[in-house]
């Protein structure tokens, strides 16, 4: 009980900015703080990304209705690609590996490592939310049917950077980087 | 595929029996739902009625399972996967409900309804009737499409509240039949508003098919199911049209083109398949007429693609085709003449005449010795024949025949020879 208590204390300090922020974007996050919880807490940010991705897919097909009566079919099969590619990072979120290690893990996540993953997680539902503009202006290129190649582009570059992020928390986790 | 359905099933139910077994009186202490096959989608836990659960019981969700709490046919508190203890907790909904207390437990009635939510894939879709398209070459063409799609139930509390209702389990089958209807509707309103003709169908699957998820988006979502996946395999026309484009890749190869160059590539083609037809027409005149048109054919493909015009100028001669039947055909009289067949039968009697040589034709000793040595051998003997004999050979044929009397004969003869 008081190993838990002073990984507890250590959190709290450590933490700081990176966790108010998080905790500031996620509803009811209540943050890694308590080791009790930490399975809860990773599970709610996992969840929140993955909705928030879900809504992004279903902007980008809205765009793939107004391609489609911009004459804009040719595009359709390239717009199709993103929203397979945030098929897959809502799956990776959602089945990732827990942000906690468990009692049969032999790799513990210390408390740097943790801080590490707070950031790490923060990155994560940045790069989620910097994808907003450049839907929007896919969905501009897309009502005049002008530049949609360039403005699709510019949104697959953003999900690989997304995926990206997500391969270097696993290794986060498994202590490999 | 049924019994192996019907395997999972009952494991399933022996699966929460397992989690009965730890309870009181029918009381459940620990609910899962361990082993389901990939098709199944829904399985209702008990299979029928509601059930008591214990305060505290414990609910096991597996990954790519979610389960939902109903309650008087409402659906109240989802769970993702997990172990999660049922307290007033994380049921708000249920625990408003009313609960009781029974052998000293505190209870509340519902039924849990697991979800699968893995992807659920090869399901298919296809057009029983065909496609009417007016294509803009093709004119009205029917066309043939089959393919299949995957979907996954991404909200499992409108899935189960728009589809399943109270049904104790709800397989893939039963989402198949459901979802390609509304599939074969999108894809003939796709089909008459987007892409016009067979052509450019045939061109762009890939962006048909992700112009038919668009479509569906909207008539899936509804029913809290996702389309992931949608492939065309195939799109056809009948046969017949397929031959025809055949036809006019052939011809195409061949640098003929336009309705001119359509007659002439089949008369060709008529023409090269009756000399190899040997059995038909006749060997050598096949041979002949095949033996032609290999020799006009590079010369009609010369005139067409040197003048670019057919038939070239001049053609056909003045005065063909000759009329036919020619003139004063069939002969004024009637046909057969009177008297045709000769009374008597055939051959006449008497025929052939004594003297005839026996045994067969050419007769023994033929030709005869002293015949000229100097002929080619297979000619026919070069003799000036009288035409005075030559008719009257013919009245004696007539006489043989019975047309004329000997009498008659004579008196022809006479008339021929001057006596």
């Amino acid at each position: 009980m008081e190993e838990v208590k002073d990984v507890r204390m250590d959190q709290r300090e450590g933490a700081g900015a990176v966790l108010d922020a998080l905790m500031s974007k996620i509803p009811g996050f209540g943050g890694y703080l308590e080791r009790e919880h930490r399975r809860e807490a990773d599970q709610r940010h996992r969840e929140y990304l993955a909705k928030r991705l879900t809504s992004k897919k279903s902007a980008i097909q809205d765009v793939g209705e107004t391609l489609m009566g911009s004459g804009g079919l040719s595009h359709l099969t390239a717009l199709d690609s993103l929203t397979n590619k945030i098929d897959r990072i809502v799956e990776r979120t959602r089945h990732a590996s827990s942000g906690f290690s468990s009692f049969m893990d032999k790799n513990v996540v210390d408390t740097a490592r943790l801080d590490r993953i707070y950031e790490h997680d923060l990155s994560i539902l940045e790069g989620v939310e910097a994808l907003d503009p450049l839907i929007d202006n896919l969905d501009t290129a897309a009502d005049s049917n002008d530049n949609v190649g360039q403005a699709i582009k510019k949104v697959k570059k953003a999900l690989d950077e997304l995926d990206g992020r997500l391969d270097t928390r696993d290794k986060i986790l498994k202590g490999l980087e | 595929m049924f019994s192996r359905l019907k395997q999972a099933v009952s494991s399933a139910t022996n699966s929460v029996k397992e989690g009965v077994s730890n309870s009181t009186s029918g009381i459940l202490e620990v609910i899962e739902w361990t082993d389901y096959h990939p098709n199944m989608l829904v399985k209702r836990v008990p299979e029928s009625g509601p059930a008591d659960i214990k305060w505290g019981a414990q609910l096991i969700v597996r990954e790519s399972q979610c389960a939902v709490f109903f309650r008087d046919g409402k659906a109240l508190d989802v769970f993702g996967p997990g172990r999660h203890t049922l307290e007033t907790g994380n049921l708000p909904l249920l625990s408003k409900a009313v609960s009781h207390v029974t052998g000293g437990h505190n209870l509340f009635t519902a039924e849990v309804y697991y979800i699968n939510q893995t992807v659920i894939t090869d399901m298919k879709w296809g057009t029983p009737n065909p496609i009417d398209m007016k294509d803009p070459d093709l004119g009205w063409v029917q066309l043939r499409a089959f393919g299949t799609f995957s979907v996954k139930i991404n909200e499992p509390q409108l899935f189960v509240n728009t589809l399943v209702g109270a049904q104790k389990m709800y397989t893939s089958q039963s989402l198949n039949n459901f979802l390609k209807g509304s599939v074969r509707t999108r894809l003939n309103d796709l089909v008459g508003t987007t892409f016009e003709s067979y052509a450019k169908i045939r061109s762009n699957l890939d962006e048909m098919a992700a112009a038919m998820k668009i479509k569906v988006r909207d008539d899936f979502g509804k029913y809290g199911i996702e389309l992931r996946d949608f492939f065309i395999q195939d799109v056809s026309v009948p046969e017949e049209i397929q031959e025809a484009f055949r036809l006019r890749a052939k011809m195409g190869a061949l640098g003929m083109q336009g309705p001119a160059a359509y007659q002439q590539f089949q008369a060709a083609n008529a023409m090269r398949d009756m000399a190899n037809n040997e059995g038909s027409g006749g060997g050598m005149m096949s041979a002949g007429a095949g033996l032609g048109m290999g020799m006009m054919f590079p010369q009609m493909m010369q005139q067409h693609m040197g003048q670019g015009g057919y038939p070239p100028p001049g053609y056909p001669p003045p005065g063909y085709p000759p009329q036919y039947p020619p003139q004063g055909y069939p002969p004024q009289g009637g046909y057969p003449p009177q008297g045709y067949p000769p009374q008597g039968g055939h051959p006449p009697q008497g025929y052939p005449p004594q003297g005839h040589p026996q045994g067969g034709h050419p007769p023994q000793g033929y030709p005869p010795q002293g015949a000229p040595q100097g002929a080619p051998q297979g000619a026919p003997p070069q003799q000036a024949v009288d035409p005075n004999q030559a008719k009257i050979a013919k009245l004696q044929e007539l006489v043989e025949m019975g047309v004329l009397s000997q009498e008659e004969f004579q008196a022809k003869v006479a008339q021929i020879t001057g006596g």
